[in-house]
């Protein structure tokens, strides 16, 4: 079995879209509840890849199993900063796949300029949240009743990284 | 559990300790493969290694890339493009160290090289291979790449000869 992490391409369009779908089913880590249709990710994905944007993949075989990116803000003040997204697949979980494809995201990000990266996780996803620890994501604090599942509501925890010039300021 | 996990990803500037230590076991494990050789490029100095990285991170014409498996480096590929043809790019320094070989690395190296450089505006990608019934060759013309312009000795002196491929790039729209 041989696992490969790289960036995004334009053919992963429907292999992306059946992975964040398996995930987003879950109704747990993500905020969407299924992936958006095929044309969107496609669309999504072309976008991606013409910006060379921090976006990477985990594939085995033909199938992808997981993925990372960072997109940046578009207003002027906020270009330094940019939104993390990840997910693994279920039953790809606990082999260090995430550890990867975010590390390799955090430093295509900080090739491109994003020194601030920001994420919001589930509190109780504790899994996702001692992997982005590790990382060196702080917390900065907790969107109170932040995400809304089948009308139960959860906190979200606020973290972010520092990187590049930012990491000293 | 257990599987190998590689990845791809582009050399960093301050990696460039990492960039001329593969570099140089490219060339002691596969000294047929490459134009350049061991004695030449272990006598060059750190500037020109930190130098070679940092350009290429900054130039827009280069793609530098680094395969790792599990977090230990098993691979390197350099893409540039020509400055006085845009629409060419060049292929250097490919290689997959011995115990990584056969499960996807070198494919996955192209594939990258590929859609950067299709990215880019590159309309042929472009190689030299020695001419031998090897992996890489094998590789290379599975990906596609054909035969172009007679063969040449691989360098002055060398009784290897080198071929050089090229590959007209597909672009989807």
């Amino acid at each position: 079995m041989t696992l490969l992490i790289r960036k995004i391409q334009r053919p992963d369009a429907p292999a992306f879209r059946a992975c964040l779908d398996s995930v987003a089913r879950e109704r747990k880590y993500l905020a969407q509840v299924e992936a958006l249709p095929l044309e969107r990710v496609e669309a999504f994905v072309s976008q991606s890849v013409e910006n060379d944007a921090a976006q990477f993949v985990a594939l085995e075989g033909g199938e992808l199993v997981g993925w990372c990116d960072v997109f940046p803000h578009w207003a002027y003040a906020l270009q330094h900063a940019g939104s993390l997204g990840m997910g693994v697949r279920e039953d790809f979980r606990g082999r260090g796949i995430g550890e990867r494809l975010l590390r390799a995201t955090l430093d295509d990000a900080l090739r491109k300029g994003i020194y601030r990266v920001t994420l919001e996780a589930r509190a109780d996803n504790l899994r996702a949240i001692r992997l982005y620890e590790r990382v060196g994501f702080i917390h900065e604090g907790v969107a109170r009743a932040g995400l809304r599942f089948d009308g139960r509501f959860h906190d979200a925890v606020r973290m972010a990284l520092l990187q590049g010039p930012a990491s000293t300021a | 559990m257990g599987a190998a996990l590689f990845v791809i990803r582009r050399i960093r500037p301050e990696e460039w300790p990492a960039y001329r230590d593969i570099r140089l076991a490219a060339l002691r494990d596969s000294p047929d493969s490459f134009g350049s050789t061991y004695e030449a490029e272990v006598a060059r100095p750190d500037e020109l290694w930190s130098s070679r990285v940092l350009a290429a991170s900054t130039s827009g014409m280069d793609l530098a890339l680094l395969a790792e498996e599990d977090g230990a480096a098993c691979g390197l590929a350099w893409c540039k493009i020509s400055s006085s043809e845009p629409g060419l790019a060049d292929v250097f320094q490919m290689w997959v160290a011995p115990g990584s070989r056969g499960r996807g690395v070198g494919r996955a190296l192209l594939g990258e090289i590929a859609a950067w450089a299709r990215g880019a505006g590159v309309r042929t990608l472009r190689l030299g291979v020695t001419v031998a019934d090897s992996p890489a060759m094998r590789l290379y013309r599975s990906f596609g790449f054909r035969p172009e312009g007679p063969t040449e000795p691989l360098r002055e002196g060398s009784t290897l000869m080198a071929q050089t491929l090229v590959l007209a790039l597909a672009f989807s729209s």
